[in-house]
């Protein structure tokens, strides 16, 4: 059975693999839109990569696509935090955009507890966490079993890393969720109804923090606190969890040609 | 409470139970003016709420001053029942002297009404002039002339209303008051429960606050302790505001020197006549009082009377309703439609003046221009009933030009972001061509995250802690208790010594010392000197079964016979015995494993 299991991961891993050299031939041979789709196939596939991502946020900015491009190159940052090339990608990017909003910032906990974080990656954190947690209990034993000279102070100390590491886990396996608009103009109105007047609008490529969702309608909060309600449509969420949006078809110039709605 | 478990004891023997309500007072004869107890006893399976007599002889309270419930349970021809008997305790006061008769207390016992036999009193007159009514002891010129007044006269409590008939939700001003004598060194200590507003059941009660003032009455001037509250009648009809008890000490230098008596006194209850509103009109916000009403905003050019806004800012609108009346009972006023502006909705906030007390209830809009140009705010109006008026007021703010500047960015709309760096993305941009794309990634593959594993790392390091903690506790102890150590080691001491005493010189006092050892070690006894006596000794007191009692004590005979009878063991016997020990020890083990005795 774990035979089994490991021939069809490998047999899975080799597709993975050949999907993800057919976006890349597609992308140098500047068919963006076939690049876009390929890449689109891995993520909807539960790939989480930052390879993946940092090529799709090349591949929509090639074919147009700013809202697209910033969410992707944000997620590749959220996989890898320190991943330098989604990093400056991402900042010549923005320069393209409309106005260059900023992002807003994360939950208040987050940023006075975990200010220290940011350029560690989900896994590095979790193990760094594991082992401080067994660092801890195995100080406690050893202190019970033969006595540890400032036995106690080091269990707490280890213990107080392990629980600032978990927190960091919790935070990066949960994080606060973002989205960007998508479409050049989008509306962000005062209730969750055309009907409502229009309170402020997004541009493409801007990131704004989802804190309320209720069916099509997301509300969400700029980085000046200004909120208000947007059709879903109309933004793509950065999440996790991670799923494509591929429905755009682009020409043979990778323009936008037209958008599968 | 002897009397009570006597009462209890009757009604345990006593015949079967029916309702009843009796009246008991402990003399016959009281002083006027002084205040006396009246028991009151009700007996039945359920008991309701006891209704006190009222007569212009006697004064009681309305609320008991004390209850206790009595339970029996009685069996009769076998069927069961429970009795209760609920003992109230009632204040009382006559109030003119004489032979008077106090009316029957009456209550629902057992779904009746039932009613208690009226009470005679003798009701001695005194000396103390009556409650309310002090008089003089003020002198009209030099100390000869002064009249000697009691302690009782120092004192005195009143309760009195601002108007008698008022509408439904119109303010009732309720002052309390205990005035005492401002000479002869007069003080009042109040009981520790303070001051307790009288019942006043239909009515609205706010807060009480207290005026001390001095007043004169008869030309007598007394130090007032007022507690004054307002009370918003809330139905319709004849409502009552209960009468107030106050029971507390008064001080005083009288001509015995200073002394010191313990007083209760009483007010009169006060009736309320409540008077439904007219009909009302359909703009009629609820509210009953007098009020005046406002409209601000929070803007540029507002005290010039001008109100200029700018598109899509929000600005506080605050519509303010100031006068007298209940806070609780002022609604937030209805808003006519504004196509042009987002109106939140009110937060409400009162400031209420307790020296005039004057109400301030404001009620604050976050408004929004939507549009850009000239508008009409439409005339706002809040309709109350007025009482002093008694008809129907409303106060209106008429239409107000309002002018909304477009907003100062590009956009009609608001601009978040706007042009703050602060609010820019911070990101340096470092290159002028995109990165190229990544060819290879080595970590293409499904994520699947298992709740189990987290979930097992985290807990087994609190499991080998928890298991490492339980065996250092066992070690501890058998360190600690010799006892309980020999107890622990006998079976694998004695299977050694079993094993061994086959192969040595003389294998049946080897065996004998195996089997006496490991009941010695089990019961922490020594073993040297023990027989097969001793062992079946032990055994018992152990309570080891008689079987196993005597197949033990047969083979520790057996060996003592070998040893000391100079019978020689054949290997086979050998064996045999062998084998019967540790059976047998494998039965003991597993006897004293049970928890032995």
């Amino acid at each position: 059975m774990g035979l089994l299991l490991c021939v069809m991961s490998l047999l899975g891993a080799d597709l993975f693999q050949d999907t993800f050299a057919e976006g890349n031939g597609a992308y140098q041979q500047g068919v963006y839109g076939d690049a876009v789709a390929a890449y689109e196939r891995l993520v909807d596939s539960g790939v989480v990569d930052s390879a993946v991502f940092y090529n799709l946020g090349n591949s929509y900015f090639q074919a147009g696509d700013l809202g697209g491009a910033v969410a992707n190159y944000e997620r590749a940052l959220q996989v890898a935090p320190g991943h330098i090339l989604a990093s400056e990608n991402l900042g010549l990017v923005l320069k393209a955009t409309e106005r260059n909003l900023a992002k807003p910032g994360g939950r208040a906990w987050e940023e006075t507890f975990l200010f220290w974080d940011d350029g560690l990656s989900k896994a590095v954190v979790w193990r760094l966490c594991i082992l401080f947690w067994f660092l801890c209990w195995g100080c406690l034993m050893m202190r019970s079993w033969r006595g540890l000279a400032y036995g106690r102070s080091l269990t707490v100390f280890l213990g107080i890393v392990a629980v600032f590491m978990g927190l960091s886990v919790y935070a990066k396996t949960w994080p606060a969720v973002y989205a960007v608009a998508r479409d050049e103009a989008v509306a962000v109105r005062f209730g969750k109804d055309t009907g409502h007047a229009v309170r402020f609008e997004l541009f493409a490529g801007d990131r704004v923090l989802i804190d309320d969702e209720d069916g099509d309608w997301l509300r969400v909060m700029t980085v000046d606190k200004e909120r208000g309600w947007v059709e879903a449509s109309s933004m793509v969420v950065v999440g996790p969890p991670y799923s494509g949006f591929s429905d755009v078809v682009v020409d043979e110039d990778g323009r936008e040609k037209d958008r599968i709605e | 409470m002897g009397r009570f478990i006597c009462i209890a004891l009757c009604l345990l023997v006593g015949p079967l139970a029916r309702a009843e309500l009796t009246v008991y007072m402990r003399k016959s004869t009281v002083s006027l003016d002084t205040p006396f107890e009246i028991e009151v006893r009700a007996k039945g399976s359920s008991v309701g709420q006891v209704e006190v007599p009222v007569s212009e002889d006697v004064f009681v309270s309305e609320a008991p001053m004390g209850r206790q419930n009595n339970y029996s349970i009685q069996i009769v021809n076998g069927k069961q029942s429970r009795v209760s008997e609920l003992v109230y305790v009632y204040r009382a006061k006559a109030r003119r002297a004489g032979d008077i008769t106090i009316p029957p207390f009456k209550a629902m016992v057992d779904g009746k009404e039932v009613e208690s036999a009226p009470l005679a009193l003798k009701v001695r007159a005194t000396q103390n002039v009556p409650e309310s009514t002090p008089q003089g002891t003020e002198s009209k010129g030099g100390a000869s002339d002064k009249k000697v007044m009691t302690l009782d006269d120092a004192v005195f409590a009143e309760s009195r209303v601002d108007k008698q008939s008022v509408y439904l939700g119109e303010a009732v001003e309720l002052t309390v008051a205990l005035n005492r004598l401002d000479s002869y060194g007069v003080q009042v200590i109040w009981s520790t429960r303070g001051y307790t507003p009288p019942l006043a059941e239909g009515f609205f009660a706010t807060q009480s606050r207290e005026v001390n003032e001095r007043i004169e009455r008869d030309g007598i001037k007394y130090i007032a302790r007022q507690f004054v509250q307002d009370l918003y009648p809330t139905q319709t009809g004849t409502l009552s505001i209960g009468a107030w008890q106050w029971h507390g000490a008064v001080r005083g230098i009288t001509n015995a020197g200073r002394q010191s008596i313990e007083k209760d006194l009483y007010t009169a209850p006060i009736e309320i006549e409540v008077k439904p509103l007219p009909e009302a009109p359909a703009n009629y916000s609820g509210t009953v009082g007098e009020y005046s009403f406002f409209v601000d905003f929070d803007s540029e050019g507002a005290d010039q009377g001008r109100i200029e806004l700018e598109q899509g800012r929000p600005v506080l609108m605050r519509l303010t309703l100031a006068g007298k009346g209940n806070e609780h009972a002022i609604k937030a006023p209805v808003l006519p439609d504004i196509p042009w502006a987002q109106v939140a909705d009110p937060k409400p906030s009162t400031d209420v003046d307790l020296e005039g007390g004057q109400i301030t209830r404001r009620f604050v809009y976050a408004f929004t221009a939507l549009e850009a140009g000239e508008f009409t705010l439409p005339t706002l109006s809040y309709c109350y009933f007025s009482p002093a008026a008694e008809e129907y007021v409303t106060r209106t703010v008429d239409s107000l030009k309002v002018s909304v500047a477009p907003s100062k960015e590009r956009t009609n709309l608001v601009v978040v972001g706007g042009m703050d760096d602060a609010l820019q993305q911070e990101v340096e941009v470092v290159v002028n061509e995109l990165h190229p794309i990544l060819l290879q990634s080595s970590l293409l593959r499904q994520t699947s995250s298992s709740p189990l594993l987290p979930v097992t790392l985290a807990g087994a390091p609190p499991v080998a802690y928890g298991v490492l903690a339980l065996a250092l506790r066992r070690r501890r102890r058998l360190a600690g208790d010799n006892g309980l150590a020999r107890a622990y080691k006998a079976r694998s001491r004695s299977e050694k010594r079993v094993a061994a005493a086959l192969a040595s010189e003389n294998p049946a006092e080897a065996l004998f010392k195996a089997m006496v050892g490991y009941l010695a070690d089990h019961c922490n006894v020594v073993e040297a000197g023990l027989t097969s006596q001793d062992a079946r000794t032990l055994m018992l007191a152990q309570g080891v079964s008689a079987d196993l009692t005597m197949l033990v004590h047969r083979m520790l005979k057996s060996c003592e016979r070998s040893q000391y009878g100079g019978t020689v063991l054949s290997p086979a016997e050998l064996k045999a015995l062998g084998d019967g020990a540790l059976e047998a020890l494998d039965q003991l083990e597993a006897y004293f494993k049970k928890g032995g005795k």
